[in-house]
């Protein structure tokens, strides 16, 4: 890989840095706009969510991309609850905007941005969202009120899901600390955890 | 039990590299959770309970993807106990440019590293490479002034999964050199107006041995017989006892003080002027007193001249006169590691000048601080060459209150030079910028004999 010299920058790749950091900003602001049009369609709550886009993507550390996250989530709440395309594309482009969220509040803007970089989100993010995909697609047609409102499996469904979050809620909480070092592998997990649980 | 706390970081300072030698930095890095971590959380969890409080199982699904991908970035994110090593190498400079290569070895589950470099204390770039194994990192940076010079700085930054997690910046990876400066062959060296010693290179004014044919005088006491002309006996002779001898003159060596005023350093760029960055104000001041100073060392030491040095914006960089070729070492390091100074240093009285010594001045005369030197010494007779170091200035990008600015400097620089000139400071010019003689042909018009106060005779 090669770094640019002092003399001439533009000319030289940027150890194969080719993707100004700006993009993933205006990926993100594209994704917004786009899902709140799928959203809200051509209302005035569309405008909110294009400022929404672009305030979080010019100032991602005001965190507001999460703020759209839950401003085009509410917007569900103005549709049925069933299966439908403009969910799964909901339920894909909230997960992006999350992980694009995550890249812009630490990637300098100014910076040039190896693709390399993006193919281990991008790997993640494929393997989250099938599986998640079929799990709502099945949830849905489980779960879902139907067209005459009745929702058998509803209350069952959200008490797995309930006690699930809850099970995972606890282990969060009894985990270990970022700031906390990690069990060693060669200890084979046997080794006793610090003494901080609960 | 209890995991042992890492060990702190080995290197705490900036490290800066001399020669070639490979600046390297092991650390463990401290590391911190991203404040999109929380509010990915946040807003999963907001889903989820509003999902549950209203019944909506999409808004509980639509939870799903962020705390599924919140904790596999939790999981996955870098081992803490984990050093890093980053590595800058020089390579030998290659002409007029010099190579370098950053490695980086970051620990395991750093998924990016963000690196900001400055060359030459330059603009700043920032790239974000994949980690925690990247490609080394080759660049290169044209050497584009001489003497002590940071010429690449790296700080960089380690990305966990997602960049949930991220270390705080590293410290900064510094590689210096000094740079030599180029040697211009001088072929006529002027002359103190009194030569000194018994040997040397130059013929002095007194009679002895070893310079070419000083005249004909009377035999006196101490005379060698093989000197006695006997034509000139024959020719000259009224008496049977009178004889003459053909003299020669005797050889002497010169003394030669080069004061190097380095208290300013401005570039060619006058638009840079205030700014002053290495990168982008083309020659400066003191790469050209520092070619000029080591020409003229050079030139003087090889004729089998004494030589001595003082920078002038430093107490401590003085080296007395001598002679030979240990001592143009000596000098020509002192000349290459010659910067501006921080601290203002304002001399009570003028540097010590030996004896019969010819003083080189070599200064940008933007102040009256040398002409003031150079006529104290001038006035003790000494005979004193200003060697006007300032480039032609070059106006890219100059607004025109600069412009306006630069010749008011320039006019009261000139008013400087007709003062040192009218008082018998001789000027020279050293930058060839086609306004006036060749450099050689200055050099040589210097070097011819004068007379003056102080001088002995036609020749020195």
């Amino acid at each position: 890989m090669k770094l640019p010299g002092v003399v001439r920058p533009p000319d030289l790749p940027l150890a194969g840095a080719r993707i100004p950091a700006v993009v993933v900003r205006a990926v993100f602001t594209i994704t917004g706009v786009l899902l709140s049009l799928v959203d809200y369609g051509f209302t005035g709550w569309l405008a909110v969510g294009v400022v929404l886009s672009v305030a979080a993507a010019a100032s991602p550390q005001y965190l507001l991309g999460w703020v759209l996250i839950l401003f085009l989530a509410a917007g569900r709440l103005a549709h049925h609850a069933g299966l439908s395309w403009q969910f799964l594309v909901m339920l894909l482009g909230l997960h992006l905007l999350h992980v694009i969220a995550m890249l812009a509040l630490e990637l300098p803007w100014r910076s040039w941005v190896q693709p390399r970089v993006f193919v281990a989100p991008l790997r993640r993010f494929l393997v989250i969202q099938v599986p998640t995909q079929l799990l709502a697609v099945l949830a849905l047609l489980l779960l879902a009120p139907s067209a005459d409102g009745h929702r058998p499996l509803t209350v069952a469904g959200f008490a797995v899901v309930g006690a699930v979050a809850l099970a995972g809620l606890a282990l969060l909480l009894t985990g270990p600390r970022l700031d906390e070092p990690r069990p060693s592998s060669k200890a084979g997990g046997a080794q006793p955890r610090s003494g901080r649980a609960g | 039990m209890t995991e042992p706390a890492p060990e702190p970081a080995q290197r705490s300072v900036p490290v800066t590299a001399q020669r070639s030698a490979p600046v390297t930095a092991t650390t463990v890095p401290s590391w911190t959770r991203s404040a999109g971590l929380t509010a990915g959380g946040t807003a999963a969890v907001v889903l989820a309970a509003a999902g549950l409080l209203l019944a909506r199982i999409d808004l509980a699904l639509l939870a799903l993807p962020l705390v599924v991908a919140l904790a596999w970035v939790w999981e996955r994110r870098p081992d803490r106990a984990q050093a890093a090593t980053a590595t800058l190498t020089l390579a030998e400079p290659g002409g007029t440019e010099v190579g370098f290569t950053l490695a980086i070895r970051a620990p395991a589950g750093v998924e990016a590293i963000a690196l900001r470099y400055t060359a030459l204390a330059g603009e700043a770039r920032e790239i974000v490479v994949a980690g925690p194994r990247p490609d080394d990192l080759v660049g290169r940076v044209r050497l584009l002034h001489s003497g002590p010079q940071e010429l690449v700085r790296v700080e960089y930054r380690f990305l966990g999964a997602d960049a949930a997690a991220l270390s705080l910046p590293q410290e900064p990876l510094v590689a210096s050199r000094v740079v030599a400066p180029p040697r211009t062959a001088i072929r006529s060296l002027p002359l103190p107006r009194r030569l000194q010693g018994l040997t040397g290179s130059h013929e002095s004014a007194r009679a002895g041995d070893g310079g070419d044919f000083r005249d004909v005088h009377p035999f006196t006491a101490g005379d060698r017989l093989r000197r006695i002309d006997w034509k000139a006996t024959a020719r000259r002779g009224q008496n049977a006892g009178d004889l003459y001898v053909r003299r020669t003159a005797a050889l002497a060596d010169a003394t030669v003080l080069i004061i190097l005023d380095s208290r300013d350093d401005v570039g060619e760029q006058v638009a840079e002027w205030s700014r002053n960055t290495a990168a982008a104000k083309g020659i400066s001041a003191l790469d050209v007193a520092r070619e000029a100073a080591s020409s003229i060392a050079a030139g003087y030491i090889k004729a089998g001249d004494r030589v001595g040095f003082q920078d002038l914006s430093s107490r401590s960089r003085m080296i007395a006169h001598a002679g030979g070729s240990r001592h143009l070492w000596r000098l020509l390091r002192a000349i290459e590691i010659t910067q501006p100074s921080p601290v203002r240093f304002r001399h009570q009285r003028p540097p010590i000048v030996p004896p019969g010594a010819l003083v080189f001045l070599l200064s940008s005369l933007l102040d009256d601080e040398a002409v003031r030197l150079a006529l104290r010494w001038r006035g003790n007779g000494h005979r004193v060459i200003a060697v006007d170091v300032l480039p032609a200035g070059r106006f890219a990008r100059t607004t025109r209150y600069e412009r306006i600015a630069y010749h008011i400097v320039m006019m009261e620089r000139d008013d400087r030079i007709r003062t040192l000139q009218a008082r018998g400071v001789e000027l020279l010019r050293w930058p060839e910028d086609g306004a006036s003689l060749p450099r050689q042909a200055r050099l040589q018009l210097l070097s011819r004999p004068v007379r003056g106060p102080g001088s002995m005779g036609g020749r020195r």
